[in-house]
């Protein structure tokens, strides 16, 4: 490294403000898992649980009923059903992307954000994979889409997407949830330690896996994540690649589209970090941890949602173009009536919401104010619910034969099940935040040296440059 | 003697038996010893078993099969060849019976009604069958049909009630009032004798009830050609048909056959340049229309101004029709002399091979049409007045002096048969009223309906289906109706009942077969004797004998009740093949009626009978209900029809709900929006807005009937309100696409490939499947295809689809596996060109539904077709997004099969599906497995058309055929491969099986203009 880039990196700005110290992060992160739940807790989780009891009653009814509940019709097989999954999955991307793929480049800035980012890609991916299941016609048959060994001959269809969809999604789950278990291990240890009741020690204590932080711990530690990490990276992009594959390889015009995989992936990134920001915006405040999840962090984000909006936008006009240059009739007819038709509303939600309102990030002003930013990750969120809408309902709705036409509103129980997703999403989040360290505090330890202008007097007495050791002693 | 031994002793030695002594036997018993607990044992076990066996639940109903009739053979179906009594065109029919019920109504292809047309030519002999025939099984498993002998709401004996029907009629004739037979159209001759026998022992008049009927083609024959009769209309012959409102081919009489026949006609023969041309002027958009060649608006009221503008163009052909010129009526029609001059043209060019039509109910101008067709040579030629139909036909008036005769309380007793006068016709609210003053009402039908709700006494009769009878559909074909099962409830022949009532102790099967000995018998040649004869005539379902007249079957000549005429066509000079036309009583008809023509309403009412409902007979059939109509694709109501212009005069929309009124009738409707609707006409369907029908039909849709008599101006405004119609197909413009190819027949002589391109070929690195024995295919033909959906009613009941409602249909889950799609083309919203394309599961070779079902719950044959597993299939509806056709239906619910009477009409060789499962067409895979294994049995090869999907089985047209495409031979090969065929969205390169024909119209060398 040379002096100059050396400079520069003692000039950047510290990622975690206030002067905190190790003690100060220990004692911060920890407090909202052993401390009562606050008013607000109470509050936020009655509001998740009655929406997830909502989205209940509305799978109840599905289940017993039928899909007859639904508004879609012989023409629109699908609709909210398969919206809330690709919208679930893609708010799932943002997770292993700050961990995996932030991590493999270094990037210090995600180690502050990581552990939420990837609780809400594991909620968001349990949200995502109820509505595969939910919409079919069978629920309960569900485990055919699965190859097992059985003696009723039933085997599963390798050259169907749907069932990419199942091992992309189930494989996702499996390393996202493995990824983050194995990072919340020494976190979990420092609850351990200071566990003060019985059973709050023994619980801990089977989670933390006998953690005992020595060295080779750590280094077999660090050696895990980057395995994992490196095991995860690809994922981020082979998932909604694979969920893209349920349009791009069909035959409708406005789903057969070779751009699906990059236009998804980015989509996901992009609806991910607005999640996460609309997330951390509310747990920063609510946990009182503005000092780990700083100004910057949520900077970088807003950078990282302006960057893959315009991507997403650059998407929306290849396809239009593609539509026009490929002169093929029902394309161009495809996209023209989104952007004309009977639901050209939804099409104009989605560019709204998607390519214009993040616009505002250009200026650091917006950049840097929570309530504007806050602002800009629900719209993000809106347009990218609507973007999967658009995609499969305005494609659907009017095919080749124009005699099959139709036209598609909702019922309460396919508003409930999405309600209910949510719920489930905000309601697990909730959990998560009660009982597990909300930030990566052994990750954040070893960043504390990054501040250049330490204030020697306010030092404590643990060294600068934190021995891991030293943390659990 | 031997002894011997019974065991070894304990030394090894035999022992002797031990000699019984009495005191052993006393404490042993001769079971040996019991003790206490051996007792209790075997009693509780004998307790035990006792209760055990009266556990089982009784067996109330079984079939024993042991004793099962010969005929039924499980998992073989019995088919028994009769005539279909859905209307009086009595179209013969082969009925499938599986264990003992009939469960599908099929044409006959051999009968001369409805079955092949002699120069049909090659390929498969069908027979055509309509909708409504296809739909009468469920008619018949109608759980809400009379039931039993009713005498004011209580069910009693027949013993009872015919003892209460004969003092009634005894007490009419004693206190000198009338007594008056009511019964719909009829065309059976032994019926008519029986009728006769009632009316001639009870002094009754037989009055004919069919409010929307032909009945004034026949006034005007009688006066015309002596000869009160329908002919019979020899489409096939037809080079030009001019039809001024007459759906013939839709809803009018015979529509099958006329679509039979129609289809030979217009049969496109470019070696010999001949193809039959169509035109077709009405108010509003028939199905005919749809179909026609050539079209114009032209508003009902004007019908006779157009017939005598085209008499004063034809008067110099025909000294006769000069003589009539004098006696036409005044006025020009709104129609261009340009365009009059051209049809004239056009019929003086077809000379010989021309027919005129018209729906008109008023005689006058049914005669300028006999006028024309007379002029034209039609009789003898396109219109057989020779081979009439013998059908019973109302008199003119008849039904008015009636209601009269009963409003002044002249009738004692009042018989009422197959008719709804209560509820049907322009005066059925006076009848309603007038009903109430007759002391003895009687009904006798086989279904619920006002009249019967408003008679005292109600004899249930049997369904068609399930009953004796006979008819004779014109001259020379006299045919048998004869159940397929024994009667479901306690239900007695009609004739039977009036028999009885005229104290004939007879029964009606005895009573028929005595009619044939007697009238049919002695005339026909082959058969020595009479059993033969009749068990031949079963066999066949109809026998070709003329007779010219029915006599009773004691010889004496059938005697008509007071004042009575026969309303069947007495045998006359036209049975001799020979008309004579008499000018003179034309003429003289003509002064008698001549109007003076009035200003031009801004609205005229059309009420027209509907190609499913036809007049509402069948108004309790959900089949028909659900069928969209083949124009406005709109099922489970009636609507009012307006044009384009109008509503945006009226300010209307598709759906608002229009108040339509006329005097002091009124009827609440929504409203559509039709192209090719005359300005000044709205047309509704009769047979809607039933109060008494059954569950199924009452209060469906807007009854119009009291709205059709009158000549109170018509007004149509909106009520403010809309509705979501239960309409399947809502959008109606092709959008440019390439999915309906057309060319006119000129186009055609002049280039084989005329309107169809070559398709691109598509490259593949994939080699494609391997078809190795057969391959199945389907050619369907847009230029015959009329629309007519007989083939979405047949495949509903072949392959158990599921009736969903008018709810469900409103939200596009219809479940019918075939439907026919209904586009508007051309560049006049007023003058659209109507193409109609059935379209079902495509059975493509790359098919996309088959890739993307994660569970492999759709496969690919080895012979070509896809194939849906029901069982295996988990519900993702990928399938059905990823069908360009969007031929997969869904089962959004557990569609019920709770009635347990409506359950028998289910097809045991198809599976009823369950929730969430996908379904689709499956070529009638069941017939085509059945076909094969029939063949295998007889050790023969399959032969072409020895498979019939129901779709290809009863359409009238024979647009569609279906068959194997690896024969070379077969008649799909044939139109597979011919210069008219393509596939629908073959760009796609999913290579349907189907292939469709062009749709080749004949507008004439000039006709595009139009």
């Amino acid at each position: 490294m040379t002096v100059h880039a050396a400079e520069a990196v003692l000039d950047e700005p510290p990622i975690v403000t206030d002067g905190k110290t190790v003690t100060d992060v220990t004692e911060d992160v920890c407090r909202p898992v052993e401390r009562g739940p606050t008013i607000w807790w109470f509050l936020a989780f009655g509001v998740a649980l009655a929406a997830l009891i909502f989205g209940a009653v509305a799978v109840y009814h599905t289940v017993t009923v039928g899909i007859g509940t639904w508004g879609l019709n012989r023409t629109i097989g699908w609709a909210f059903d398969i919206t809330n999954f690709v919208f679930w999955v893609g708010i799932g991307h943002a997770g292993t992307l700050i961990s995996a793929i932030l991590l493999l480049f270094r990037q210090k800035w995600r180690m502050s954000i990581a552990r939420a980012a990837e609780a809400m890609t594991i909620f968001a991916v349990c949200c995502a994979g109820l509505f595969p299941i939910l919409h079919m016609g069978r629920p309960w048959l569900g485990f055919w889409n699965i190859p097992y060994p059985n003696s009723r001959a039933l085997w599963v269809n390798f050259r169907s997407p749907l069932l990419w969809d199942v091992f992309a999604i189930s494989t996702y789950l499996i390393i996202s949830a493995v990824f983050w278990y194995v990072g919340l291990v020494p976190d979990l240890a420092t609850v351990r330690d200071r566990a003060k009741g019985k059973v709050r020690k023994f619980v801990y204590g089977l989670l933390s896996l006998g953690w005992d932080g020595s060295a080779r711990t750590w280094a077999r530690y660090e050696v895990a994540c980057l395995l994992l990490a490196g095991l995860a990276a690809p994922l981020v992009v082979s998932v909604h690649s694979v969920v893209s594959f349920d349009f791009a390889t069909s035959l409708l015009p406005g789903w057969h589209a070779t751009i699906f995989p990059p236009y998804f992936v980015t989509g996901a990134i992009f609806s991910g970090f607005a999640m996460v920001l609309t997330l951390l915006i509310i747990t920063r405040k609510v946990l009182g941890i503005q000092a780990y999840i700083t100004i910057k962090h949520l900077e970088n984000m807003c950078k990282v949602i302006l960057v893959t909006g315009m991507l997403v936008g650059l998407a929306y006009g290849t396809e239009m173009f593609i539509a026009f240059y490929s002169g093929n009739e029902h394309e161009r007819f495809v996209f023209m009536n989104r952007a004309t038709g009977p639901m050209a509303w939804s099409y104009w939600i989605m560019v709204g919401c998607n390519v214009l309102s993040p616009q505002i990030l250009w200026f650091k002003r917006a950049r840097t104010s929570v309530p504007i930013m806050f602002v800009v990750s629900i719209l993000v969120n809106v347009g990218m619910w609507f973007e999967r809408f658009v995609i499969i309902v305005t494609t659907l709705h009017r095919d080749f034969l124009p005699a099959n036409w139709s036209s598609y509103s909702p019922t309460w129980t396919e508003v409930g099940m999405f309600v209910g997703s949510f719920g489930l999403f905000f309601t697990l989040f909730l959990l998560f935040v009660r009982v597990a360290p909300v930030v990566a505090m052994a990750e954040v330890k070893s960043i504390l040296h990054a501040r250049p202008h330490h204030d020697a007097a306010t030092e404590t007495k643990e060294a600068r440059h934190v021995e891991p050791k030293e943390v659990h002693a | 003697m031997t002894t011997f031994w019974t065991k070894l002793d304990d030394e090894g030695k035999p022992a002797a038996p031990a000699e019984s002594s009495p005191e052993r036997e006393e404490s042993e018993g001769l079971l040996g010893p019991v003790g206490r607990r051996d007792f209790l044992k075997t009693v509780g076990f004998g307790a035990a078993a006792v209760a055990a066996s009266s556990c089982e639940t009784p067996v109330r109903f079984a079939l024993p099969l042991v004793a099962a009739d010969e005929q039924v053979v499980a998992g073989r179906a019995t088919w028994f060849a009769s005539s279909c009594g859905g209307c009086p065109a009595a179209c013969g029919v082969l009925l499938k019976t599986r264990d003992g019920r009939p469960i599908k109504v099929e044409g006959n292809p051999d009968h001369p009604v409805n079955g092949h047309v002699r120069t049909e030519g090659q390929g498969a002999r069908v027979g055509a069958l309509c909708a409504v025939g296809q739909a009468a099984p469920l008619s018949l498993y109608d759980s809400n049909r009379p039931d039993g002998a009713t005498l004011e709401g209580r069910s009693v004996q027949w013993s009872e009630l015919d003892r209460h029907v004969a003092e009634a009629l005894a007490a009419a004739r004693s206190s000198g009032k009338d007594v008056v037979l009511v019964t719909g159209p009829l065309s059976s001759p032994s019926t008519l004798l029986a009728i006769t026998r009632f009316t001639a022992a009870t002094g009754a008049r037989h009055v004919v009830f069919d409010p929307i009927g032909p009945a004034a083609i026949a006034e005007a024959n009688r006066i015309a050609l002596g000869k009160r009769a329908l002919p019979v209309e020899r489409l096939e012959r037809a080079e030009l048909v001019l039809s001024l409102g007459a759906d013939l081919l839709g809803s009018a009489h015979s529509p099958a056959e006329h679509t039979r026949r129609w289809a030979v006609g217009h049969r496109p023969d470019r070696r010999a340049r001949l193809m039959g041309r169509w035109v077709q002027l009405e108010g509003r958009m028939s199905l005919t229309g749809a179909h026609a060649d050539e079209r114009h608006r032209v508003r009902p009221s004007d019908y006779p101004l157009v017939l005598a503008a085209l008499v004063r163009r034809l008067a110099d052909e025909n000294p006769g029709l000069r003589s009539i010129v004098a006696r036409l009526p005044s006025g020009e029609p709104e129609l261009p002399a340009a365009a009059l001059d051209r049809i004239a043209r056009m019929l003086l060019d077809a000379r010989g091979r021309a027919l005129v039509a018209c729906d008109s109910p008023e005689v006058e101008t049914q005669l300028l049409v006999s006028a024309l067709n007379e002029t034209l040579g039609a009789h003898g030629t396109t219109l057989d007045v020779a081979d009439v139909r013998r059908w019973a036909l109302p008199e003119a008036g008849a039904i008015g002096s009636l209601i009269d005769a009963m409003a002044s309380g002249r009738v004692g007793a009042i018989v009422i048969w197959d008719a709804n006068p209560v509820f049907a016709g322009p005066d059925a609210a006076r009848f309603r009223q007038a009903l109430e003053r007759v002391p003895t009402r009687i009904a006798i039908s086989d279904r619920k309906s006002e009249t019967v709700a408003a008679c005292q006494v109600v004899a249930a009769a049997p369904h068609f289906l399930e009953g004796w009878s006979d008819a004779e559909a014109r001259r020379g074909t006299v045919a048998i109706t004869q159940p397929a099962m024994r009667p479901l409830g306690r239900t007695r022949a009609a004739q039977e009942s009036l028999l009885r009532w005229a104290g004939d102790e007879v029964g009606w099967l005895d009573w028929l077969r005595r009619s044939w000995a007697h009238n049919v018998f002695p005339r026909q040649r082959g058969a020595s004797s009479f059993t033969a004869f009749w068990d031949s005539t079963l066999e066949r379902g109809f026998a070709e004998v003329a007779v010219d007249s029915w006599t009773l079957p004691d010889g004496s000549e059938p005697r008509y009740g007071a004042g009575g005429v026969s309303p069947a066509p007495a045998p006359g000079a036209l049975d001799g093949g020979t008309a004579v036309f008499d000018w003179a009583a034309v003429a003289t008809a003509l002064s008698t009626s001549r109007r003076s023509p009035g200003a031009r309403p801004t609205l005229e009412l059309v009420a027209h009978a509907s190609v499913a409902l036809r007049e509402g007979r069948d108004a309790n059939n959900p089949w028909l209900h659900e069928l969209p109509d083949p124009i406005s694709k709109v099922c489970w109501t009636n609507h009012a029809s307006i044009s384009p212009s109008t509503a945006r005069r009226l300010g209307l929309h598709d759906g608002d709900v229009a108040r339509l009124e006329v005097g002091r009738g009124t009827v609440e409707l929504p409203v559509i929006v039709q192209p090719g609707q005359h300005d000044a006409v709205v047309s509704v369907a009769v047979g809607y807005g039933r109060r008494t029908a059954g569950p199924v039909g009452d209060g469906v849709g807007g009854n119009v009937w009291p709205l059709v008599a009158g000549d109170a101006p018509v007004r149509l405004r909106g009520t403010g309100s809309q509705v979501v119609l239960p309409r399947p197909q809502t959008e109606s413009g092709l959008h440019e696409r390439d999915l309906v190819r057309t060319a006119t027949f000129d186009a055609l002589i002049d280039d084989p490939r005329a309107g169809n391109p070559r398709s691109r070929h598509h490259l593949s690195i994939w080699p494609g499947h391997r078809y190795e024995g057969h391959r199945w295919a389907m050619a369907i033909d847009l230029g015959a295809c009329t629309g007519c959906s007989a083939c979405v009613v047949a495949c509903q009941v072949e392959n158990n689809v599921p009736v969903v409602g008018p709810e469900e249909m409103a939200r596009n889950r219809e479940m019918s596996w075939i439907r026919v799609d209904r586009y508007y083309g051309g560049e006049n919203p007023d003058e659209p060109e109507v193409v109609h394309q059935p379209m079902m599961c495509q059975h493509c070779e790359n098919a996309p539904c088959e890739t993307v079902c994660p569970v492999i719950a759709t496969a690919h044959s080895s012979e070509g077709l896809n194939q849906q597993v029901y069982n295996r299939c988990v519900g993702t509806r990928y399938c059905a997004n990823n069908c360009p056709y969007k031929a997969r239906r869904f089962n959004w619910f557990d569609y019920p099969h709770e009635d347990a009477t409506a359950r028998l009409a289910l097809n045991p060789d198809v599976v009823v599906r369950s929730r969430g499962v996908m379904e689709k067409c499956s070529f009638c895979v069941q017939r085509i497995q059945d076909a094969k294994w029939s063949a295998r049995r007889d050790g023969r090869a399959l032969a072409d058309g020895d498979i019939q999907p129901a779709c290809a089985q009863s359409c009238p047209a024979r647009a569609i055929v279906f068959g194997d495409v690896h024969d070379p031979n077969s008649e799909v090969a044939r139109l597979v491969h011919g210069q008219r065929a393509y596939r629908v969205l073959a760009e796609l390169n999913v290579i349907p099986s189907v292939s469709y024909l062009t749709r080749i119209r004949n507008p004439g060398p000039d006709g595009e203009a139009t």
